[in-house]
């Protein structure tokens, strides 16, 4: 047999290699995807916190699909390692060695590819959902307002009056001081409006992925800064 | 002498639901802000601490009894510790849980021993605002979510 050449049972010990755990990773990929069809399925049932599930779903995304990426540069360099062996005649034991390597990112891949799909495709289900909820919530939000019984109710419809051109209908509550605070989530940002009594509000916003953080205190309602204009448009384009 | 955890689950019963939300079972940022009992705790020392309960010694159910509320009326939410004292803000330490024995007669309730506080969430003098809020936001981050689902099933769960 010329030198670069396998034999029929050297090519099935290549595509499955004793002691490789294909069956585990079958078993989490099948677990996974039927996780995903069930969560969208129970989504609305259960009451979850949308906006943090989405999140996550798309960090495990992201993370999927930067580890997929490097598993197929991997098995590309191993492909391209069988090959140089090959032309340069080296020792058969090194020739299958880079082409376990090179099959077994490509079944990888091939693995994590449909679990990816899965992914994506729970995620926007999820948005559906949640842009669906968000939809009926904005009428309810809306009749809330008008009808609030707040020392600074005058001031959160003048608040919510700028916001709502850039923010959806946010949570929100009365707070122990007699103020009212607002609530906004959606993937790295969070931003806070506090009114408080006084004709004053701050404003307080995290980026979960960046670190940064940006606040404002004590301003007179009815005055927005450019900081926070920047933050609002952040937020809506997210 | 303060008796940390450094492991483990903690739980936070939500305050009584005010206001509007769309997703009313979330947590919220007030559900973290401590109660002006809270403000009151001489365990702290000085600090504030809120109540939780380690999971380990304390069940849902014996939190609502412990705090004589309806059982299963509020949301509970369970915390990391490990993500709790990974939680600072600029110029503070991180946060922490230190174990904090109830006072009778509640000391004498089944779970009572679990009893813990989350500190320090006192807002210091000249401090803007917005430390407490960004600390409490992040302990909303910090619960674990989909508690009752997974993103994955095992093949058991068939």
């Amino acid at each position: 047999m010329p030198t670069g050449q396998v034999s029929a049972q050297e090519m099935q010990s290549t595509r499955r290699p004793p002691g490789f755990p294909r069956e585990v990773f079958e078993r989490i990929a099948e677990g996974t995807r039927r996780g995903l069809r069930r969560l969208v399925a129970e989504a609305w049932d259960v009451g979850i916190d949308f906006e943090r599930a989405i999140y996550e779903l798309s960090l495990r995304e992201r993370f999927i699909s930067e580890l997929d990426q490097q598993i197929r540069e991997n098995a590309a360099l191993a492909r391209a390692a069988a090959t140089y062996a090959i032309r340069h005649h080296r020792k058969q034991e090194d020739i299958n060695s880079a082409r376990r390597s090179a099959e077994e990112g490509e079944w990888l891949s091939g693995v994590n590819q449909p679990v990816l799909a899965e992914y994506q495709d729970c995620r926007r289900e999820l948005e559906k959902i949640r842009d669906a909820r968000l939809h009926e919530y904005a009428a309810q939000w809306e009749r809330y307002l008008s009808a609030l019984q707040s020392p600074v109710a005058r001031e959160v419809r003048t608040i919510w009056s700028y916001l709502q051109s850039q923010l959806w209908a946010p949570e929100a509550a009365p707070t122990e001081e007699d103020g009212f605070r607002m609530v906004w989530d959606r993937g790295p940002h969070h931003l806070q409006v506090e009114v408080l009594t006084g004709d004053r509000y701050d404003w307080f916003y995290r980026n979960r992925e960046t670190g940064a953080r940006q606040s404002e205190e004590d301003l007179p309602v009815g005055t927005y800064s450019s900081s926070l204009d920047a933050t609002l448009a952040s937020i809506a384009a997210a | 002498m303060r008796e940390l955890l450094t492991s483990g689950i903690v739980l936070r019963m939500a305050k009584e639901r005010k206001g509007l939300a769309p997703f009313p079972e979330r947590p919220r940022i007030e559900d973290f802000e401590p109660t002006e009992q809270e403000k009151q705790n001489p365990a702290a020392k000085g600090h504030v601490w809120i109540s939780v309960f380690d999971r380990s010694r304390t069940t849902s159910a014996q939190i609502f009894a412990i705090r004589r509320i309806a059982e299963s009326s509020r949301p509970v939410f369970p915390l990391p510790v490990e993500g709790i004292t990974a939680i600072q803000v600029e110029g503070r330490t991180t946060l922490y849980v230190a174990r904090d024995p109830l006072q009778e007669p509640e000391c004498f309730q089944p779970g009572a021993d679990g009893h813990c506080g989350i500190g320090d969430l006192a807002r210091r003098s000249g401090e803007p605002r917005a430390v407490i809020k960004d600390l409490c936001s992040q302990l909303v981050d910090a619960v674990l979510i989909l508690n009752e689902i997974s993103f994955s099933e095992t093949a058991s769960d068939e």
